[in-house]
């Protein structure tokens, strides 16, 4: 959705200093946690960087090499996570990530892309409601039969399709939680659908707005107030992208920002210790991709030929504006939880592997990139890695195990009924 | 051309099948490179920023396998061109018939001798990732200019190597130690106490093997031109000063926890040859971290994070001809001492430190002067620029150009082929405790404009000529066959010997020479360049 | 202010370019001390290659920027905007002279050749006056 005089603008520009594959090098604190790319991490030649990808998409604008399944291979063996921009972005004006979606979605158009398991589950989206094409009609079946909704609620649940099918017990966890503090909500049920995320990232943009104003449709005809979210991907999609498709007329809130404000009415209270140390990933969706897009209507002033001002400054998307501390403060409200961080956190936080179609169209990458997140949480000498995302929830369980690692997972949801405990827990205990 | 199935088959048995890409999607991304744009104007061909396509690119990942690859090269009467990070168009091909080696995966630091200060270290560690552990160790290590993401190693063998903090880490061309270098035929020679039979070390790049710094490298490296090299050992430092990294806020509005003994000086000097005076007594007494001549709009670039806040920091755009340094101590007493030392030479020299009274830098630009960032800085303004010249004499000299440049370089502002920085923009670091300089002009320009790329190209053309007529030392951008025969006859013919080298060890050019030279009798280069 | 960016209201294009660099002044105390009971001063400055000029206007040791659209030129009449001294020329000349690297013989020159025009010189040299108590 990159407005295309911009995208043929930027895709010439690229310097190729190389900034793109590493962390902002002031933040560089270990040798073994210095780089941002989990493509060049995985695949190594130079094309899978951002800056890669931006010339890529030049050789591609420029006629020099036609669409190709070469090209779809290296635009999608990517995790979309936006590491590069925000690496690139720190001295430079350039947007590596919206040129990767940008090029995704010249590759849809054109019938070369996406890879065909992505297009399995855009179809799957478009039958079933959601991209693991199971029924549609046992998408609440996670909801446990002593959990309270009400239908006359101003605050909506959206849970989202992994945590309806895959990762239950984050659904439950955030349930309860909402339960333990008298929260009246509701949830659409059977008749929520999916985000569009996996749709959008995998470059059907078009398929994604009509998705994007299926939901905003439906959501707003319920009257609420209020939409809360568990899932990183899903929390983006409506604060970040739904926006740029239409308006959204009820506050986004993911489910941390809103576990502090109840645990600050004291509708919450944390009465049981849990002694962990653990560490917190940050998914690139609750973190750098959560920013929003600021429109800007200044003046661009040249003050000498090529060197022009913008009036004011505009803003720069570099995921300062993305969900940090609230996650954070969450998990430290927890009495005996002790929070350690990795080397890589916030904006530049090493991707868990899971994102942008790599899951599922190249598995062994998805998983080389979760267990080098995960060699990394370990050197914090934590037990538990944290993390609000049921995508990276997934990967980084399935790299955990794949590793022999001892590291437990949970959601941030999960460790925060486990110091509630007014209910039984989300998943049973091992 | 096309890369031959055999051909690709022995090169995937030697690196593996994952590692040897030859598709168009993937050669034209590493045809493609920053100022290739300009390198094309020069010779003549069109303006865009890609070189020939390589046939192949392959990630080698011992010594062993780049042997291999260099050897299949020879075999099949192909050329290969190695690089690293990448960063420059003298990592590009100048052939259709060009191996490219990227060194990625040969990215382990081998050894780090803390109490012989040497570190060696294979070409894909960055200067940043090494960093991070000599700090452990309280010491540190050079980085050139180009930022703290690019090799060591490739600056130390292949490239010049001034930095920002050459006052203190000298330059990459006098921290080579022992060397691990496989040549154009695939022989793999051992430099400097590498190449001792028994027990060989890496502390002395003189002897007792081979002692060819000079050779294989020379002033301005060799530039892919003599084979791959594989290993380095270099000079590490003492770190500066004691420091806290703590980097806090979020990006681009970094903050920094600023070491205690550490202190920025910004001394407009009003003229050159006042600047050379200030500049001469600092470096005399081996006060700086760093000590660099800029421009306005240079000292305004290196404290701003766009081109807002460049043109923001509007005392510093007002100055004439600024120097930054740059003092740290490593104790109080040497701090307090060099404090002084500036303090006294800014006093009698009739000077005043801007630093702290009228401009406060940025917390943030204390980390990025320890970690080299700061010439990444000079991207802010138009997206793009290069340096013509790039002087190693003295001062006096360097300064000398600097001022010669100014109606040169206006000649192209006027015509608004470049960006208008009223002719001034230099960098220039010392080092040898101020025995020796280094400038360059920068030139910002738009590298998607036509006509930007042919008015820099012109410009580069007269920096180069001006160079050799008023002699103001050998630039950087001195390569290939036309300009090393243009220019070696004015230089007691170095052009003569550097074939003689080229051809002692590539009689058949299998190393690309594009930004190197031919050897004698045999010209495999397709340059054909415009001097 | 018409500017519909989220946030700001200060003046547009060149005339915001100017407001960032002057009204830092307002901070300062030798600017406040010099300037607190000097005549107030308007000074225009029109930037002919952008759309916005910059009415800068000082009095009681502070100073303001107000944008003032250039098109069409009544909109910069003395009458319209109220200056004291104007000054119209390129946004690379007034860099030029901001920065001093306009001697006084190319400053006549290009007024001569009309790169400049000035009303109440006197008034517009002020404004070189005061941008010397950026960092003072």
């Amino acid at each position: 959705m990159m407005a295309p005089e911009e995208y043929k603008r930027m895709v010439k520009r690229c310097l190729r200093c190389s900034i793109c594959k590493w962390i902002p090098q002031v933040q560089i604190k270990n040798v073994n946690h210095a780089t941002i790319c989990p493509s060049m991490d995985y695949y190594n030649f130079h094309a899978y960087s951002g800056g890669g990808k931006i010339i890529l998409a030049n050789s591609v604008e420029t006629g020099r090499i036609p669409m190709s399944d070469a090209v779809r291979d290296i635009v999608y063996k990517c995790t979309a996570c936006g590491g590069c921009a925000v690496a690139c972005k720190h001295l430079n004006s350039l947007e590596p990530l919206d040129i990767i979606q940008a090029l995704r979605e010249k590759l849809v158009a054109s019938g070369v892309g996406p890879m065909p398991s992505q297009r399995q589950y855009i179809d799957a989206v478009k039958q079933a409601g959601n991209p693991y094409n199971q029924p549609a009609g046992q998408r609440a079946s996670w909801l446990p039969s002593d959990v309270k909704t009400h239908e006359d609620a101003d605050t909506l649940y959206f849970v989202g399709c992994t945590s309806s099918y895959r990762r239950k017990e984050i659904a439950i966890a955030t349930a309860r939680i909402l339960n333990a503090a008298g929260t009246r909500f509701k949830v659409l049920g059977t008749n929520e659908l999916c985000c569009g995320s996996p749709v959008l990232r995998a470059g059907d943009a078009s398929s994604f707005k009509e998705l994007a104003r299926k939901n905003i449709e439906s959501i707003s005809a319920l009257h609420v107030k209020k939409v809360v979210f568990s899932c990183a991907g899903c929390y983006d999609m409506f604060k970040v992208e739904y926006p740029r498709v239409g308006n959204v007329p009820f506050d986004v809130v993911s489910s941390s920002e809103y576990f502090n404000q109840l645990i600050d009415e004291g509708k919450l209270v944390l009465k049981n210790r849990v002694p962990l140390k653990v560490t917190y990933h940050d998914p690139c969706h609750l973190g750098r991709g959560a920013e929003p897009y600021i429109e800007w209507k200044g003046d661009v002033v040249q003050m000498l030929p090529m060197v022009s001002l913008n009036v004011p400054e505009k803003p720069k998307r570099c995921g300062a504006g993305g969900v940090y501390e609230a996650p954070r403060r969450v998990i430290t409200r927890i009495p005996g939880v002790q929070l350690v961080e990795m080397d890589r956190i916030k904006e530049y936080s090493y991707c868990c592997g899971a994102g942008g179609g790599v899951k599922s169209a190249f598995p062994d990458f998805a998983l080389h990139t979760g267990k080098t997140r995960v060699a990394e949480a370990e050197t914090t000498g934590a037990s538990c890695i944290v993390s609000a995302c049921p995508f990276c929830s997934t990967n980084l369980q399935d790299a955990i195990k794949e590793s022999g690692s001892t590291l437990q997972y949970k959601d941030v949801a999960e460790l925060l009924l486990d110091a509630i405990d007014t209910a039984p827990p989300a998943r049973p205990k091992k | 051309m096309v890369l031959d199935k055999d051909i690709h088959a022995e090169l995937a048995a030697i690196v593996g099948l994952a590692n040897i890409d030859d598709s168009d999607a993937m050669t034209d991304v590493y045809a493609y490179n920053w100022c290739m744009e300009v390198v094309n104007q020069m010779e003549g061909k069109d303006p865009v920023p890609y070189s020939p396509r390589p046939l192949a690119v392959v990630l080698p990942s011992t010594t062993d396998e780049v042997v291999g690859i260099v050897k299949a090269c020879n075999a099949h009467g192909l050329t290969f061109k190695a690089q690293s990070t990448g960063l420059g168009p003298w990592n590009n091909p100048s052939t259709d018939n060009c191996i490219i080696l990227d060194l990625r995966r040969m990215n382990k630091i081998v050894l780090i001798d803390e109490q012989n200060m040497l570190a060696v270290v294979e070409p894909y560690v960055s200067g940043a990732q090494l960093q991070i552990e000599l700090m452990k160790l309280d010491l540190n290590c050079h980085m050139p200019g180009a930022g703290p993401q690019v090799s060591p190693l490739a600056s130390a063998t292949s490239m010049s190597g001034p930095g920002f903090t050459s006052p203190s880490t000298g330059h990459s061309s006098r921290n080579v130690l022992g060397v691990e270098w496989v040549l154009p035929d695939g022989q793999v020679l051992k430099l400097g106490a590498a190449g001792l039979e028994h027990e060989p070390g890496w502390y002395s790049g003189d002897g007792p093997g081979p002692s060819l710094r000079g050779i294989m490298r020379g002033l301005h490296g060799a530039k892919s031109g003599l084979g791959v090299f594989t290993k380095v050992g270099i000079k590490l430092f003492p770190f500066p000063c004691k420091v806290n990294w703590k980097v806090t806020g979020l990006s681009p509005h970094y903050q920094f926890e600023k070491p205690e003994l550490m202190k920025w000086y910004i001394v407009d000097c009003k003229t050159y040859k006042s600047a050379e005076a200030f500049v001469q007594r600092v470096e005399e007494h081996e006060i700086s971290f760093i000590c660099s001549v800029l421009s306005n709009f240079g000292v305004s670039a290196i404290f701003a994070s766009s081109i807002e806040s460049l043109l923001g920091n509007a005392v510093l755009a007002m100055t004439k001809v600024p120097v930054v340094v740059l003092v740290a101590g490593r104790t109080r007493r040497e701090f307090e001492y060099k404090t002084k030392v500036m303090q006294c030479i800014i006093e009698e020299d009739g000077l005043e430190n801007m630093a702290g009274t009228k401009f406060e830098p940025p917390s943030i630009s204390y980390a990025e002067a320890l970690r080299s960032n700061l010439g990444l800085h000079g991207f802010i303004a138009t997206g793009a620029f290069q340096s013509s010249h790039g002087i190693i004499d003295t001062l006096g000299v360097c300064l000398n150009a600097t001022k010669k440049n100014i109606p040169v370089k206006m000649k192209y502002i006027n015509n608004e082929q470049v960006a208008n920085d009223f002719g001034e923009a230099v960098w220039s670091t010392s080092f040898e405790h101020g025995h020796m300089h280094h400038a360059e002009m920068l030139t910002l320009y738009d590298q998607t404009n036509p006509e930007c790329v042919k008015g820099i190209a012109d410009y580069f053309n007269d920096c180069n000529a001006m160079d050799l007529v008023q002699h103001l030392g050998i630039p950087f951008f001195i390569d290939g066959d036309a300009r090393h025969d243009w220019y070696g006859p004015q230089c007691s013919n170095y052009n003569t010997w550097l074939r003689k080298i080229k051809t002692a060890l590539d009689p058949a050019c299998t190393a690309d020479a594009g930004f190197y030279i031919s050897p004698e009798k045999a010209s495999n280069t397709t340059r054909n360049e415009k001097v | 202010m018409d500017n519909n960016t989220s946030g700001y209201s200060g003046p547009r294009g060149f005339a915001g370019v100017i407001a960032q660099q002057i009204e830092p002044l307002n901070s300062s105390l030798a600017f406040k001390k010099a300037y607190e009971n000097a005549k107030p001063v308007r000074i225009l400055l029109n930037a002919t290659n952008t759309d916005h000029a910059a009415l800068l206007i000082v009095e009681n040791g502070k100073v303001q920027v107000k944008g003032i659209e250039n098109k069409p030129a009544s909109n910069l009449s003395r009458k319209s905007a109220g200056w004291d001294g104007f000054i119209s020329c390129s946004t690379r000349t007034f860099l030029e002279i901001a920065l001093g690297r306009l001697s006084m013989l190319k400053m006549l020159l290009k007024l001569l050749n009309g790169d400049i025009k000035v009303h109440a010189i006197l008034k517009v040299l002020q404004f070189k006056k005061i941008m010397e108590y950026l960092g003072k």
